[in-house]
């Protein structure tokens, strides 16, 4: 069909191959790097499963859930920035932009300083819930109530720019609310908060972490099943309707899409950032394409790649330091899309 | 037969103009024309099924074109409009196969005959050469025929374009308007189209829609627009800038001296022109008289004296100085 160097079958499955190879690359470094080093020889008998070694528990306790937690929070917030560049034509949009990871901080917040209150330490103390899946619970919920405001708004609203510009908003008011209630709070209550405010990969524990998977893994299979109408609402509201898509549909379920991998995500890790905005770049100038049929898969892998590295880093290994995962994310993920738009002269190219 | 029934269009419930009663035949190709800022972009979009009319109604065969199905609509009527696309990574065949979309399944999986309709597409705009281009390498004159070449694929009999010639060249500006005329004559597509040459708009057009400042609607063949006077009106061009003959508008020049010209061929024309240009009329009765030959000399004869030049810009310096104007 297409005769083109770059958009060739063996073009693209030869770029694919080589970014699996360097996701189970990492994935396996993932799991021997970190305070304690594990050698490689052992990660074999680990994973075989011969004799209960305390390398063998490091692997299967800690190592195997924070990996699989890099990979599905890497590829969830990167196809969410996918999600939000292209329905707002905007290459600087990302899940933080509509103000749904502040709502996600305010569901947070709510549990972690509100804990303070004699009738939120009931519940925390006397219901046996974990405490970090009442986060997460909280944390879709502050996603989707701002979710609510968004599309409320985006109903009267038509144009994309001026719905960016307002979730902006949103997300400062949002901020300043916590602001509010941090200085109202007690410092222990205000520590843990802003521990998840750092985000953290190793938090996700056995049940959460399949629960995050059934999230993840499904909804971004049903974000690929909207590649074709994503592709044509590349074009603009006005083209897309005159090309028979029903454009408000279309759009209330891209954003419900994203209220939820965002959610999810930051109710589990806490607020990752750049890593959405800077993988959907990286996926375009890697495969040279605007189709989502491409794109969503490489935003998945390329997103996966991405936060295991910065996760890698995060741990400084041979050290016992762990640095927050979004102080790293911010630090590899800012010159990366400088670096794309200073590549392309114009971001707009970029896109 | 798209029909517009008494259709007041604008925006927020505010009508910019109305009432258009008209009808778009299929075989036709119509030139929208108007001021700047009279609603031909919000009359375009009223009917595309964009915006919604304030009052009246558009009847596709018998039936309300609003109740139609998305789908079914895209197959009878495409657009291109003048907002830009910012999907710089996408080639000109990947946006024309966009334009199968009303055709293709969920998944937008093609069939031979839509790649082969795409094909088409873009041999009819001739633009086969730039199909593995991508759009952020192209000229606007390129992007503007890809939009054409994507709406040709949408396979409709309806085509409507917001000044689809601005920003071109003059040569590109006649091709797009050879194009559509072609689309119209040769493949039976009722072709509507906004634009603001009016120049080029007389030689293409089968009929104008007029709208004028005052948001009044007004249709018919070209040449009995200008002659009743609604172009004029329109536009408020005055018969000065208007040559009535020739159907060109023209800056305003103030006359000021008569000239006899005499001679014939192009360099008898260009001479004409020049002079025209400065503020001389050829006439039959003057003073001053201007000598062409076909060996590229100009002699020019005044109160008895006579000189020869070998350029119009030597002739202009000449009458410049003799008529000291």
């Amino acid at each position: 069909m297409v005769s083109d160097n770059h958009t060739s079958f063996l073009f693209l499955s030869g770029r694919f191959f080589f970014l699996i190879l360097i996701l189970i690359a990492l994935f396996n470094i993932n799991l021997l790097v970190g305070s304690v080093f594990i050698p490689f020889s052992e990660l074999w008998n680990a994973l075989a499963g011969d004799g209960g070694s305390a390398y063998e528990k490091i692997i299967y306790l800690f190592r195997i859930p924070k990996a699989i937690t890099a990979l599905l929070a890497g590829s969830a917030l990167s196809v969410c920035g996918l999600l939000m560049q292209s329905l707002f034509r905007n290459p600087l949009a990302g899940p933080s932009v509509l103000g749904i990871t502040s709502g996600s901080s305010i569901g947070v917040a709510l549990v972690l300083l509100g804990s303070g209150y004699s009738a939120s330490n009931y519940i925390i103390n006397q219901i046996d819930i974990d405490l970090s899946f009442l986060i997460f619970i909280a944390a879709s919920a502050g996603a989707a109530f701002i979710m609510a405001i968004i599309l409320i708004i985006a109903s009267k609203i038509q144009d994309n720019i001026v719905l960016l510009l307002v979730g902006i908003m949103i997300g400062n008011i949002t901020l300043s609310v916590i602001s509010i209630w941090q200085y109202f709070a007690r410092p222990e209550q205000i520590q843990d908060f802003l521990f998840w405010t750092l985000g953290s990969l190793s938090g996700v524990s056995n049940e959460k972490l399949i629960l995050m998977l059934v999230v993840v893994v499904s909804l971004v299979i049903l974000v690929y099943l909207f590649s074709n109408q994503l592709n044509v609402m590349l074009t603009g509201k006005n083209y897309a309707t005159s090309m028979g898509l029903n454009y408000k549909t279309n759009r209330f379920i891209i954003i419900l899409f994203t209220s939820l991998l965002t959610g999810v995500v930051t109710g589990f890790c806490g607020p990752i950032g750049f890593v959405g905005i800077a993988v959907p770049h990286i996926a375009r100038s890697v495969f040279n394409t605007s189709n989502h049929k491409i794109l969503i898969p490489a935003t998945v892998i390329l997103g996966s790649i991405i936060l295991l590295f910065c996760d890698l880093i995060a741990h400084l290994p041979g050290s016992q330091y762990i640095l927050p995962i979004n102080a790293v994310t911010a630090l590899i993920g800012s010159p990366i899309v400088i670096w794309v738009i200073i590549r392309n002269k114009n971001i707009h190219k970029a896109f | 037969m798209l029909e517009l029934n008494d259709l007041y269009i604008g925006y927020h419930n505010a009508s910019v103009a109305g009432p258009v009663e008209e009808k778009l035949n299929k075989g036709e190709l119509v030139c929208l024309l108007g001021p700047n800022g009279t609603g031909k972009s919000t009359l375009l979009k009223t009917i595309a099924g964009l915006i919604d009319p304030i009052e009246g109604k558009i009847i596709y065969d018998g039936t309300n074109f609003s109740q139609i199905k998305p789908r079914l609509k895209a197959r009878i009527l495409s657009v291109v409009l003048t907002e830009s696309l910012v999907i710089g990574n996408f080639t000109a065949s990947e946006i024309v196969e966009l334009g199968r979309y009303p055709y293709t399944g969920w998944w937008g999986g093609k069939k031979e005959t839509d790649v082969q309709i795409a094909k088409n597409s873009l041999k009819q705009t001739r633009i086969t050469h730039l199909a593995n281009k991508p759009i952020a390498e192209m000229s606007d004159g390129e992007k503007q025929k890809v939009m054409i070449a994507r709406a040709l694929a949408q396979d409709t009999d309806y085509i409507l374009l917001d000044e689809p010639t601005s920003h071109l060249d003059l040569p590109s500006k006649i091709e797009i308007m050879t194009l559509l005329k072609e689309l119209a004559h040769n493949w039976n597509k009722s072709v509507l189209v906004s634009t603001h040459d009016i120049n080029l708009a007389i030689q293409a057009a089968d009929k104008f829609w007029l709208i004028n400042s005052k948001g009044e609607f007004f249709s018919g063949v070209n040449e009995d627009l200008i002659i009743n006077g609604h172009l004029n009106q329109c536009f408020d061009l005055e018969e000065k800038k208007f040559n009535f003959l020739s159907g060109k508008i023209s800056l305003p020049v103030q006359v000021e001296e008569d000239i006899i010209l005499k001679g014939s061929g192009p360099i008898y024309s260009w001479t004409k022109h020049a002079l025209e240009r400065i503020g001389y009329k050829v006439s039959k009765k003057s003073d001053i008289v201007v000598d062409v030959d076909d060996a590229g000399q100009w002699i020019v004869s005044y109160e008895k004296r006579e000189e020869q030049l070998h350029s119009i810009s030597d002739l202009l310096d000449h009458l410049h100085q003799v008529t000291k104007k």
